[in-house]
């Protein structure tokens, strides 16, 4: 019951792109195609999943007041870990996400988490947060991405659709990207609301 | 304060080391795939070089216009018999977002044979058009002197036209080009 209450939380009602409207700057920048906004998604939810993990077996052993720098230290040494990993062994996604890698670190889903549930709870269930918010920050991201992409560029994971129709290339770029993440806002909230009764 | 210090020393030293240890095993496969992928590059731009002798003496930044573009490396290729049939000049020059990694092969006569982009980080359906629009890349070859950019339809044999929309980053591209070319001048001026 609990472990569905996570991952319910982490995917869709406390979703951190569609609800919580953290990580904005990876979303609009790697969301240009699907295969990107997987990658990213799922570079940021490693490292989600290790920095939750090890800050949860350090929460009692670091001071307070010196929290936060070890947070960052140790974020940044996964977020490295994966730039490395992804260089030497999937360099087209290395290639094609460039900086937004490096810049993991300041992305503030992780932090948001670490002082907000790892920094509080068990080891495994900060595992289980990472893993659910990690997935619903890979989902939101791959739902604009696939959008972008189809309307965007004409094609899906690379494939040609509509057999050479020009594009709507505003999508593919940073102005579309704005506007395509706010009507998929819109529509994530009015499903989540209308789940929720309408209430609001 | 004593243990403030020492829990966060203790804790970028064993952030440290497991760096360390990660880039001892990936640092040799990162420069594996790397030297793999440049010569496949060299490779599809001249087939018929036996090898490829990478020039090390020569000056690595070329000045073109206010911009400088460097040179990181410069092979000259050899066919069957030692013979010179070609030069691979790997250019940088600056995109619309990031810098274009690419090599411009140059043959013996001095004419643009082929150009590969080894990366390129512009936007997706705009100058990531230099890529993949094969008449703008087509235009390039045979070119034996500086190219001029026009926008409009080239008038002369050393006009070249940007892709519409896209003038940054085929500039870009064109100012590479002429970068190989004047680095093969100057070599042959020193031979």
């Amino acid at each position: 019951m609990k472990i569905k209450d996570i991952f319910k939380s982490g995917i869709i009602t406390d979703n951190p792109v569609f609800i919580q409207l953290l990580g904005m700057c990876p979303t609009l920048a790697t969301s240009t195609s699907l295969i990107n906004a997987i990658g990213m998604g799922l570079s940021a939810t490693f490292v989600l999943v290790c920095s939750n993990m090890l800050i949860s077996l350090l929460r009692k052993f670091i001071p307070q007041k010196i929290r936060i720098a070890s947070y960052i230290v140790i974020i940044a040494g996964f977020v490295t870990l994966v730039d490395m990993l992804l260089e030497a062994f999937f360099y087209s996604i290395y290639n094609a996400l460039g900086v937004f890698i490096p810049l993991i670190v300041v992305n503030c889903i992780i932090l948001a988490r670490a002082e907000s549930f790892a920094s509080k709870n068990k080891v495994l269930p900060s595992i289980l947060d990472g893993l659910a918010m990690g997935l619903g920050f890979t989902v939101a991201l791959a739902i604009l991405g696939a959008i972008r992409e189809v309307l965007g560029s004409g094609t899906i994971l690379g494939f040609e659709l509509f057999g050479g129709v020009a594009p709507l290339s505003v999508l593919a770029l940073p102005a579309g990207g704005f506007l395509a993440l706010g009507f998929v806002i819109a529509a994530a909230q009015h499903l989540i609301n209308r789940k929720r009764g309408g209430a609001d | 304060m004593l243990r403030m210090a020492l829990t966060l020393f203790a804790i970028t030293a064993s952030v440290a080391i497991l760096l360390a240890i990660s880039n001892y095993f990936t640092s040799p496969i990162i420069a594996r795939s790397a030297k793999e992928r440049l010569d496949q590059s060299l490779n599809t731009l001249i087939p018929d070089a036996i090898s490829f002798d990478e020039i090390t003496d020569f000056e690595k930044e070329i000045n073109i216009g206010s911009a400088k573009i460097k040179v990181p490396a410069i092979y000259a290729a050899k066919g069957s018999g030692d013979q010179q049939i070609g030069y691979c000049i790997w250019v940088t020059p600056m995109g619309y977002s990031d810098v274009i990694d690419m090599i411009v092969a140059i043959d013996p006569k001095g004419s643009v044979s082929g150009v590969q982009i080894i990366s390129i980080n512009d936007t997706p359906g705009i100058g990531m058009k230099v890529q993949s629009d094969e008449g703008f890349q087509n235009s390039v070859i045979g070119l034996n002197d500086s190219a001029k950019i026009v926008k409009s339809a080239p008038a002369a044999k050393n006009e070249i036209q940007v892709i519409a929309g896209a003038t940054v980053s085929s500039s870009a591209y064109i100012n590479g080009v002429n970068v190989a070319l004047e680095v093969v001048q100057m070599l042959k001026q020193e031979v």
